[in-house]
């Protein structure tokens, strides 16, 4: 510290309103840095929303500001899981879109401001994150002081790995969940330093905004219990813990059931019984050392040993009981999968199927946090060195985020807040070690009891002046490389924001040969297609990715969508796409589809299409139709996924297939067709016939092809045949001899 | 037990030159030579086992457990079949004999044939891919290579590998098949042993027990490790099971996996290694260092820890570009 | 009375739905277009007696009608069907050939003749065991399923004869819409025979006896390969209609021509209409076809349709049950279907010409929310179809829709804990903080 007391004045004003003067310049120029380092989307590309997700938090938000929030709340969507429906209104994290609601309404009735609503979307990530940065300060500042702080906040504003989930149009539940999540566990920890039911009541509050927003949630509702017992184990019980984690609880658990879609979760799922047994434990202790007041030592610890063993017995038995029963519901399958690795890999398809459910390398941990990654264990190593309460909430973070963000890669999100407090802590310490110039400037003459920290060894003798020399010189190399490494790291932090976290993913860069950028905007050119050319009731089948950009940019009816809910339903349109014509005709046909949409990337070199998520169709059909559906059908014979002259006969005749090279080989003028993806070549020989859909609509790139479903054919023959008939025009041959036909006999 | 088996292995191979074909009964003395119920197929008995007449059927499965091959469904794969292989012969373990009435009834055998032990074995069949599972039903053995001809083979579903393999052979031969997935009895004895000696020395020694949980270096520790693990890619390793390095044609061993998304486990060792480096010298910058008392010394050691921490952040970010992305920035070119 | 009420709002607000129908109703009032293709070695139009008795009776049946004919020989080169893709003529009558071949290939094949029926247009073709039917004509009927016997092949029954001829009577009629009897009791009939796929569209409306067959071979022993049709899957006269309603018949000669079989093909009966569709909630038919129904709603869904009699709308009442109207309440399975109850006679168009008959169905949405759909399906060989789909949405409770905890017996005993936990506590608080605290007050003080 500069200053140790508090009526110190530079230039006739106190330096206390100094530093919170220059605090606040401090935190004006994270919230900056914070919001314009996201906004390299809307610069390069506009102002839209991103990706898949955010187009339905876009379409519920647009559909509650347009109708009231009673419509909202019970919302039955017929735009969507056709014809099943979906009941959108419980079935949905309300928090970010009436966040947004509540913006729009008092820009626009308080400051008679009328912004359009999808700015608001589009603009709500970066603001927040400006909010992230100063709830990670005041939770850092909890955990050392205020300059461990700004730095937390400044890592924080601009760390990749929270910036991948909170760029300008990235309309995701992430975008407000990671601020409620650090303001959560700020005033976590000030309720259980201080005992107060006015910050647990606060923590309960913002745990309820959290439950709101994102499904995340659950992370809260573990971590602080887990908190609590490990404090319990170490033995750190005191009545502060019992009041604060009581109130929060209580309160939290109440406020959680509020939200539609969490319902009794709280009371009968398994990821919740945590919280719960935790609570139990508290009120076990309080109770006992209530009891150890009351009796001698003996008798206690009698009681303790009878009634510890009863009451876990107790407890374990009513947990099995309750589960077997059915009163608890089991583990979530997604929870399974974060324990169990290979659980979802054999029992849920669906989870496997998604990237964002798969392991981190850890190329991804480092471009996320990069020089954080390894101030990480040190700050955790600086707080076990302390280890007061709120230090040991840091480590099982710690431990706990690093577990989940090596499952999976999404998870990278709730793993960097941590990262950034924990470096900020030690690069704090590493300031307040080298920055101290305390010893050096003062003057050989003055009494070295003045001095602090990293001056002990003056205590032994005076400096002397070359002393002095090698404390700045030191000090200096080790300033100068970590300011280096900062440099470094904004520009690292610019560099992947800038490259990999800035593509809304609707619309795509790409480079010419000569450098020349050019932009790919074949999505939204199929989708306001299908927005200005077919009918508004009009049903569109698409795998079940682009399910939420259909509905929120063709305003068009789907069959599935990334709202993953119904298994069943996905895999019925996987079925479709990976079966015969004559199969997906009826599937079709049932479900009153009126348009499929393919994504092929095979002429521009796309790789995220269609047919390289055409095995998780395959495999999550099979799992519903085993005897129908074989992903080894798929495979040539030599076991190698094969679009070319050697892929199987299944795969050849899978609508899938069939839709995405249909007419392909046209484009290269009599010669075999190059799929760019794949790199194998499309035979003209076997360039697929479609016999039930009619080419509609195909973009620009090829990237999207839309094809319309034929209907029933009047004169009642099946399509395959009408098509032959159709065909048959252009040879004009007759057969002379009239034969009898093979009929069977007619009913 | 290996001179046993070629002895007898010898006198079947005599056998069959006589009969073209071994028979069931020289079958199951070949089993029973064995605690592993299931064959292991080599170059020189495959074809007195598969040639010629026979009147069982034989189920071969084909894998490789080499780390060159990484096939990870082999790995996976194997011990189920051993399974079920063996629960066979634990119900059967004469197989079915002559006084059965039943006539239809085919005895079963279970093969394995490792790609390295039975290279010609694969030749013969050319076989292209593993694991591959395949069945011959007792045949006739109209030509010398009928053998090649009469085989179905079993397709690999997602799912439980036992249950599906045995229903695949139920549809094949008719039989119903029991699992015994077998009691390791040793593991049982070690873990008794080891919990019972645990439980020994922490009553024996329990303040210094007691040390040991509420020491603060060990919790760091393990949890610093933990986290170093985790944030390098361990998990990685375990739910991809990724090969440990990659050996290229030509001898050469390759380290480190080309892409951001892909990794050998040899890095997460030096990965994690790196970061512990880092962290440990960040802590002695600010604890250690700060407490020397000569300033001389001190400064050296303060340039030097910093020297070593700018050398080891420029390897990582020499690794770090190497993985691809076209990463712009090194702090040294390599 | 509900029934009345919805009777009431069906005459108001009746809608009117032009089906299939619409193009022949519209040019009611003009003369119907009818192009005769004939070969001018069997028949010429220009002298009434050149054809043969039955030919010669059907161009006079279809004059007396009113038709406006047009005559074009099989070998005329320049013969259209469609004029700027509208089609020319309303119907089209196909006479036997003498050539396999016709003469404008171009603009009268298989897919031309396809193409007029899928504009609604109708044909009536006449087939004879001594002459061809042009390929065109021929692989037109192939398409739809049905297949007459060459030429040469001849109907025959050795039991049922009169003179040598074989005899039909009224119990080889097969279709009674088309063709409720025949004119005279028996009638003789020489001519040729079709198989008949099993295309749901296409349906017999005469079939041979059990004891006929048909054959090109009348001396030698009759093979395998010489016979074409065995008993009653053999048929004399074949009815189609397509979903657009067009409708086409096929003769195995022209002694089947009837007034009966050209007031079907031409559609002069048996047409029907849907005049409206309606259904609303059974307490508030105020709102008509409303998009949102609630689970557990009950539904009431009305139909008003009319069938063509002698040029005007008149009801159409079933009086078979068999050929009941059936309503679908529908997400990809039925859960609902339900047989429409007859309601009464009413006026479309808000008169009082009674010209529909109405049709009602009350029931009970399942507890199952989604999009569903009220799929009226009427299709029957012979009569008009009739098909219509509404898609309705079936919300769920809305979260103040669901009962009170006070209104559920079962949920008083917890109310009560509940409350009396509150009341415990305030007296246990109050008792903490200023009852028994006496002894904290006093070192305090």
């Amino acid at each position: 510290m500069v200053t140790s007391k508090p009526q110190e004045k530079l230039f006739g004003v106190r330096v206390e309103t100094i530093r919170s003067l220059l605090r606040v310049i401090i935190f004006i120029s994270i919230a900056g840095a914070a919001i314009s380092s996201r906004l390299f989307s809307v610069i390069r590309y506009e102002s839209i929303i991103h990706e898949f997700d955010p187009w339905f938090n876009f379409r519920a938000t647009k559909y509650l500001v347009t109708h009231s929030f009673y419509d909202f709340l019970n919302w039955f969507d017929d735009r969507t899981w056709y014809p099943l429906g979906r009941v959108t209104g419980g079935t949905l994290y309300p928090g970010l879109m009436v966040t947004s609601g509540v913006i729009w309404h008092i820009l626009r009735e308080k400051l008679a401001l009328p912004v359009d609503i999808r700015n608001i979307c589009v603009m709500l990530a970066p603001a927040f994150s400006g909010l992230t940065a100063i709830a990670t300060y005041f939770l850092t500042k909890e955990m050392k002081d205020s300059n461990a702080g700004l730095l937390a906040a400044i890592f924080m504003g601009i760390a990749p790995g929270y910036i991948s989930r909170s760029v300008a149009g990235s309309y995701d539940n992430e975008a407000i969940s990671i601020t409620l999540l650090m303001a959560t566990f700020y005033f976590w920890i000030k309720a259980m330093k201080l005992g107060s039911i006015y910050f647990a009541t606060l923590t309960a509050l913002f745990y309820f905004y959290m439950v709101s927003a994102w499904g995340g949630y659950v992370f809260i509702t573990n971590i602080i219990p887990l908190h609590v017992f490990v404090l319990l184990i170490m033995g750190r019980y005191s009545h502060r813990l019992y009041t604060a984690y009581s109130t929060w609880y209580a309160l939290g658990t109440l406020a959680s059931m509020q939200i539609p879609f969490v319902g009794f979760l709280p009371i009968r799922s398994n990821d919740h019984m945590a919280a719960l047994g935790v609570f139990g434990l508290l009120q076990l202790f309080s109770f006992g050392f209530y009891v150890k007041s009351k009796v001698t030592g003996k008798q206690f610890r009698n009681f303790l040993v009878f009634s510890s063993i009863f009451v876990s017995f107790l407890g374990v038995s009513a947990l099995f009981a309750l589960t077997a029963l059915g009163w608890i519901a089991p583990w979530t399958g997604r929870f399974y999968s974060l324990w169990d690795t290979n659980y979802a890999k054999i029992h849920i398809p669906i989870i496997a199927s998604v990237s964002e459910h798969q392991p981190t390398a850890w190329p991804a941990f480092f471009f996320d946090t990069n020089m954080l990654i390894w101030l990480f264990p040190a700050g955790v190593y600086l707080c076990f060195q302390e280890l007061r309460d709120e230090h040991v909430f840091i480590i099982i973070y710690s431990v706990l985020g690093s577990y989940f963000a090596g499952v999976m890669v999404r998870l990278m999100l709730t793993l960097t807040p941590i990262i950034c407090v924990s470096a900020a802590i030690a690069l704090s310490k590493m300031f307040d070690v080298y920055m101290n110039l305390v010893d050096v400037l003062k003057s050989n003459g003055e009494d070295n009891s003045e001095e602090t920290g990293s001056g002990k060894k003056s205590k032994a003798k005076r400096p002397s002046t070359n002393d002095k020399l090698f404390s700045i010189v030191s000090k200096l190399a080790v300033l100068l490389s970590f300011a280096f490494y900062l440099v470094y790291f904004v520009l690292h932090c610019t560099w992947v924001t800038s490259n990999a976290y800035s593509s809304p993913s609707v619309v795509l860069a790409s480079r010419g040969p000569d450098g020349s950028s050019s932009i790919i905007d074949d999505y939204r050119e199929a989708y306001y297609w299908l927005r200005m050319n077919t009918p508004e009731d009009a049903k569109v089948m698409a795998w079940w990715d682009y399910g939420y950009q259909i509905g929120g940019m063709a305003d068009r009816t789907t069959l599935v969508d990334n709202n993953t809910w119904n298994n069943t339903h996905i895999a019925t349109v996987g079925k479709a796409m990976c079966s015969s014509e004559e199969v997906a005709y009826d599937i079709l046909k049932k479900h009153d589809v009126d348009y499929v949409l393919v994504i092929f990337g095979g002429l521009l070199g796309y790789s995220g299409d269609d047919l390289n998520k055409f095995l998780w169709m395959v495999r999550i059909s099979e799992g519903i139709w085993p005897e129908e559906v074989h992903e080894r059908d798929f495979f040539s014979d030599k076991g190698l996924y094969k679009v070319d002259g050697e892929a199987s006969k299944t795969m050849k005749d899978s609508l899938m297939y069939k839709m995405s090279y249909y007419r392909f080989t046209d484009l290269f003028g009599g010669r075999d067709g190059i799929d760019r993806v794949r790199n194998q070549a499309i035979p003209l020989s076997q360039s697929p016939k479609l016999n039930v859909l009619d080419e509609a609509f195909t973009t620009q790139n090829w990237l999207v092809r839309i094809y319309k479903v034929k209907d029933l054919d009047n004169v009642g023959r099946d399509l395959h045949s009408a098509t032959k008939f159709d065909e048959s025009a252009n040879d004009m041959k007759r057969k002379r001899i009239i034969k009898k036909p093979a009929l069977d006999l007619r009913e | 037990m290996l001179k046993i088996r070629s002895i007898l292995l010898a006198l079947v191979c005599l056998a069959s030159i006589v009969s073209a074909g071994l028979t069931s009964a020289e079958l199951n003395s070949l089993v029973h030579a064995n605690g592993d119920k299931v064959l292991q197929l080599t170059d020189d008995i495959f074809e007195p086992i598969l040639q010629g007449r026979r009147e069982h059927s034989i189920v071969v499965l084909l894998s490789s457990s080499s780390p060159q091959i990484n096939c990870v469904l082999c790995r996976e794969f194997e011990p189920e079949f051993h399974i079920v292989g063996n629960s066979w012969i634990k119900d059967h373990p004469n197989g079915f004999e002559d006084s059965d009435e039943e006539e239809k009834k085919q005895n079963i055998y279970f093969v394995h044939a490792e790609l390295a032990n039975s290279k010609r074995f694969y030749t013969e069949l050319q076989i292209n891919s593993i694991p591959k599972v395949l069945f011959f039903p007792p045949s006739e053995a109209k030509s010398p290579n009928a053998w090649k001809k009469e085989i179905s083979e079993y397709q690999f579903y997602a799912g439980d590998h036992k249950r599906l393999l045995i229903s695949w052979l139920q549809q094949e031969t008719g039989h119903t098949f029991n699992i015994y997935i077998p009691v390791n009895y040793s593991k049982i004895a070690v873990n008794a042993v080891i919990t019972f000696i645990g439980a020994l020395v922490v009553k024996r020694f329990s303040t210094q027990v007691c040390a040991l949980l509420t020491s603060r270096l060990l919790w760091s520790g393990l949890s610093i490790v933990t986290i170093l693990l985790f944030t390098s890619g361990y998990m990685f390793n375990q739910i991809r099971g990724v090969p440990y390095v990659l050996e290229q044609e030509g001898g050469n061993v390759q380290y480190f996996a080309p892409g951001q998304q892909n990794q050998f486990a040899v890095e997460t060792q030096v990965i994690s290694f790196i970061y512990g480096i880092l962290s440990v010298l960040f802590v002695v910058l600010i604890k250690k260092l700060p407490e020397i008392k000569y300033s001389s010394v001190r400064l050296f050691t303060v340039i030097l820890t910093s020297t070593l921490i700018f050398i080891i952040f420029s390897i990582l970010l020499i690794i770090f570009g190497g993985k691809g992305l076209g990463y712009p920035y090194r702090f040294l070119s390599s | 009375m509900i029934g009345q009420r919805s009777f009431i709002f069906s005459i108001l607000l009746a809608i009117v739905y032009i089906l299939g129908i619409a193009s022949a109703e519209s040019r009611q009032l003009d003369k119907f277009q009818v192009l005769v293709k004939y070969d001018a070695e069997l028949y010429n139009p220009g002298q009434a007696s050149s054809g043969t008795p039955e030919t010669t009776n059907l161009i006079k049946e279809l004059q007396q009608r009113g038709y406006e004919l047009s005559y074009e020989s099989y070998e005329s080169e320049n013969t259209t069907l469609f004029l700027e893709g509208e089609p020319k003529y309303d119907h089209l009558v196909l006479l036997p050939s003498s050539s396999r071949t016709s003469g404008s290939q171009k603009t009268f094949n298989q897919r031309e003749l396809l193409k007029f029926i899928n504009t609604n247009g109708n044909i009536l073709v006449v087939g004879d065991s001594d002459s061809f039917l042009p390929d065109a004509v021929r692989l037109l009927l192939n398409e739809i399923g049905i297949f007459p016997s060459p030429k040469g092949y001849k109907y025959v029954d050795h039991f049922n004869t009169k003179k040598g001829v074989p005899q039909i009577t009224n119990s080889n009629i097969v279709n009674k819409h088309v063709l409720p009897e025949l004119p005279s009791k028996g009638i003789s009939y020489k001519g040729s025979s079709a198989l008949l796929s099993n295309n749901k569209l296409a349906f017999p409306i005469i079939k041979g006896t059990s004891t006929s067959f048909t054959t090109n071979k009348f001396e030698d022993t009759v093979t395998e390969d010489s016979i074409w049709s065995y008993g009653e899957q053999g048929f004399l006269a074949v009815g189609f209609q397509a979903l657009n309603n067009a409708r086409l018949v096929w003769l195995g000669s022209g002694s089947l021509v009837n007034n009966e079989i050209l007031d079907w093909v031409f559609q002069a009966k048996k047409v029907l209409k849907l005049q409206f569709v309606q259904h609303y909630h059974n307490d508030r038919p105020q709102f008509i076809n409303p998009k949102t129904y609630r689970i557990k709603d009950n539904i009431f869904y009305t139909v008003g349709i009319s069938e063509y009699v002698n040029g005007r709308l008149a009801p159409y009442k079933v009086d078979n049950d068999k050929e009941k109207l059936q309503i679908e309440f529908t997400m990809l399975d039925p859960y609902q279907r339900i047989n429409l109850k007859p309601l009464g006679s009413g006026s479309s168009k808000g008169d009082n010409t009674l010209d529909t008959y109405i049709y009602y169905a009350n029931f009970t949405i399942p507890d199952r929310h989604g999009i569903f759909t009220l799929d009226l399906d009427y299709k029957l060989n012979g009569l008009g179809y009739i098909s219509d789909k509404r898609v309705v949405n079936v919300r769920h409770l809305a979260n103040d829709e669901y009962k009170r905890s006070w209104e559920i017996p079962n949920s008083w005993f917890y109310v009560a804990s509940a409350s009396l936990v509150v009341v415990g506590w305030f007296f246990f608080i109050v008792n903490f903080l200023y009852i028994s605290n006496t002894n904290i007050a006093k070192k305090t003080v």
